[in-house]
């Protein structure tokens, strides 16, 4: 994968994570430093996943780069997954409280 | 002008102000810092291994986006008006300056040139150096060669310049760059030694160091001087896609032996230009392995032959002994031998079997084929030859787990941990057989592959 298509990547995940702030930062809640560690860890994951997939395809290993993805990129999913999920629950239990 | 303050004690115009804008300037910045840097990162990440920006990428051009197929050249042509013409009077090539310029004018231009060059070498000009103009004297046409004496090179003396005297950093350096130039990809320097020479050669002469000035070869006997104190070993790949086609045909890759044994003879030429002696060989006169381990280029794997640190197991070697004084390199460790312990990968998939099981090296030899005096993980290398004929077998060649190409940092990532640490070598050998790595690959499709130049990679 080209050094641009890098960057948009980046770019996209970053976008991400500002808007993300941004919707708890508006609704009162400051996110945590295990949340953000959980989701900065899976965005790593998933950013490895996808150059190991690519990288394997250009290597002609069609195995490794699907394995890549299933061994990288599902578990950094699951992390954001769980980052974001928190940040939900404990946005949820504080505008209740 | 409102007082801009920030946090709570904002005044209420100001408050007003964003909150219609949207985000302050402080947020707006804030932002712009994440997404840079979020994009920064991603872009490292995803470019940080070599090969990415490496100029070997395979590529076929007429691929590249803005190239497109057409049915006529962009050249305008009329056969018409062509004519055939003979290329010695009308080429400005040999004899056909002469023709359009004049003999007088042809005579200059010859001794113009020498001049120049002779002037650059006198007076060490950059660019027309003694060891510049070797370089280029050395590449033109020079055949495969094994000859211990020189094809068509002379020394600085015979030509009547001062010899070349470089401090051997320097000199090593001028070697390196010259074998990387002729086609090697990587080269070491280390001392000679005897030990690790053959007493008789695979051509049946024996081979003696006898105080002599220059090489001998007469029938059944070659003579290495014994001020032959050095040897450099340059490395040439094999094509790591054909690697992977083990047990058949297209595996091996042996178009390496073809570009390490020109580069050889070109490297071999090039010292001479510069007034030493080049012993150029093939593996039956030194044993080239140990020279090349103490060179610094690899480590002895589980497999008894040397894995690279880069090109895994999938290399040729290809030695030079000289006279020339050079500065050695050192050993290196980069956790093989700790890493051979737990994989036993090749062993496993050798079809001959001849391949220790052991998990700690030995001294002791498994037959008369093995040098004893070093502690190794010996073959058998009668099992293994019957395969390597028959069935063109290089299986360990091809599973070993350093044996990788460089287009993703993960092997980077796990060649580099397992030089720290062997905590994560098992779970490594795990994953390699998960991942498909070193099994063998459908021979058929290896005609639809997009290769690089040579079939070579640049890691």
């Amino acid at each position: 994968m080209g050094f641009l298509a890098w960057v948009i990547l980046g770019v996209i995940f970053s976008i991400g994570a500002v808007k993300l702030f941004s919707w708890a930062g508006d609704n009162g809640y400051r996110v945590k430093w295990y949340e953000v560690l959980l989701m900065v860890l899976g965005v790593l994951a998933v950013i490895f996943a996808i150059e190991a997939f690519v990288g394997n395809l250009r290597e002609f290993e069609s195995t490794a780069a699907n394995m890549s993805l299933v061994l990288m990129g599902l578990p950094g999913v699951i992390l954001i997954a769980i980052g974001v999920g928190l940040i939900y629950r404990n946005l949820t239990k504080l505008s209740t409280s | 002008m409102s007082t801009e303050k920030r946090g709570e004690n904002q005044p209420q115009e100001t408050q007003e102000r964003q909150e219609k804008n949207g985000m302050s300037r402080r947020d707006l910045f804030k932002n712009i810092g994440i997404i840079g840097t979020g994009a920064t990162l991603a872009a490292t990440v995803g470019t940080s291994n070599k090969a990415l920006a490496s100029q070997n990428i395979s590529v076929d051009r007429r691929n590249k986006w803005y190239v497109k197929t057409v049915d006529k050249i962009t050249t305008p042509y009329d056969l018409s008006q062509t004519k055939r013409f003979d290329e010695r009077n009308y080429s400005v090539r040999g004899p056909g300056y002469a023709s359009y310029a004049g003999e007088e004018k042809d005579e200059e231009r010859g001794r113009k040139a020498d001049e120049k060059l002779d002037k650059g070498i006198r007076e060490e000009m950059p660019g027309w150096t003694l060891w510049d103009d070797a370089l280029v004297r050395s590449t033109p046409s020079v055949p495969d060669s094994t000859s211990w004496f020189p094809i068509s090179a002379t020394s600085p003396e015979e030509r009547g310049y001062a010899p070349y005297e470089q401090p051997p950093e320097v000199a090593a350096k001028h070697v390196k760059h010259a074998a990387r130039y002729f086609g090697a990809s990587t080269v070491g320097i280390t001392a000679l030694r005897k030990e690790w020479t053959y007493s008789v050669s695979g051509g049946g002469d024996v081979i003696d160091f006898e105080d002599v000035d220059e090489p001998i070869v007469e029938e059944g006997r070659r003579v290495i001087p014994e001020k032959c104190k050095n040897i450099i070993i340059i490395t040439a790949p094999q094509s790591l896609d054909n690697i992977h086609y083990h047990q058949t045909r297209l595996g091996g890759g042996l178009s390496s032996y073809s570009l390490g044994s020109w580069t050889r003879t070109a490297l071999a030429e090039f010292i001479r230009w510069l007034g030493f002696i080049a012993i150029p060989c093939s593996n039956n006169t030194f044993v080239t392995i140990p020279h090349a381990i103490e060179a610094g280029l690899g480590e002895l794997g589980r497999h008894n032959r040397m894995v690279c640190p880069d090109y895994g197991m999938n290399s040729r070697l290809f030695p030079i002994a000289t006279d020339m004084p050079l500065a050695h390199d050192k050993p290196i460790d980069f956790g093989l031998i700790d890493f051979c312990k737990d994989c036993m990968k090749c062993a496993e998939l050798c079809p001959a079997g001849a391949i220790s099981f052991e998990r700690e090296p030995t001294w002791d030899v498994k037959g008369p084929w093995n040098n004893p005096g070093h502690k190794a993980w010996f073959e058998d290398a009668v099992a293994c030859r019957w395969y390597m004929s028959v069935d063109n077998c290089a299986n360990c060649q091809g599973t070993c787990p350093y044996t990788k190409k460089g287009e993703t940092v993960m092997h980077d990532f796990v060649k580099g941990t397992a030089a720290r640490t062997r905590m994560f070598n098992k779970a490594f050998v795990t994953f390699d057989d998960m991942f498909g790595y070193g099994f063998r690959k459908d021979p058929k499709k290896w005609w639809d592959l997009d290769l690089p130049m040579f079939g070579l990679y640049e890691l």
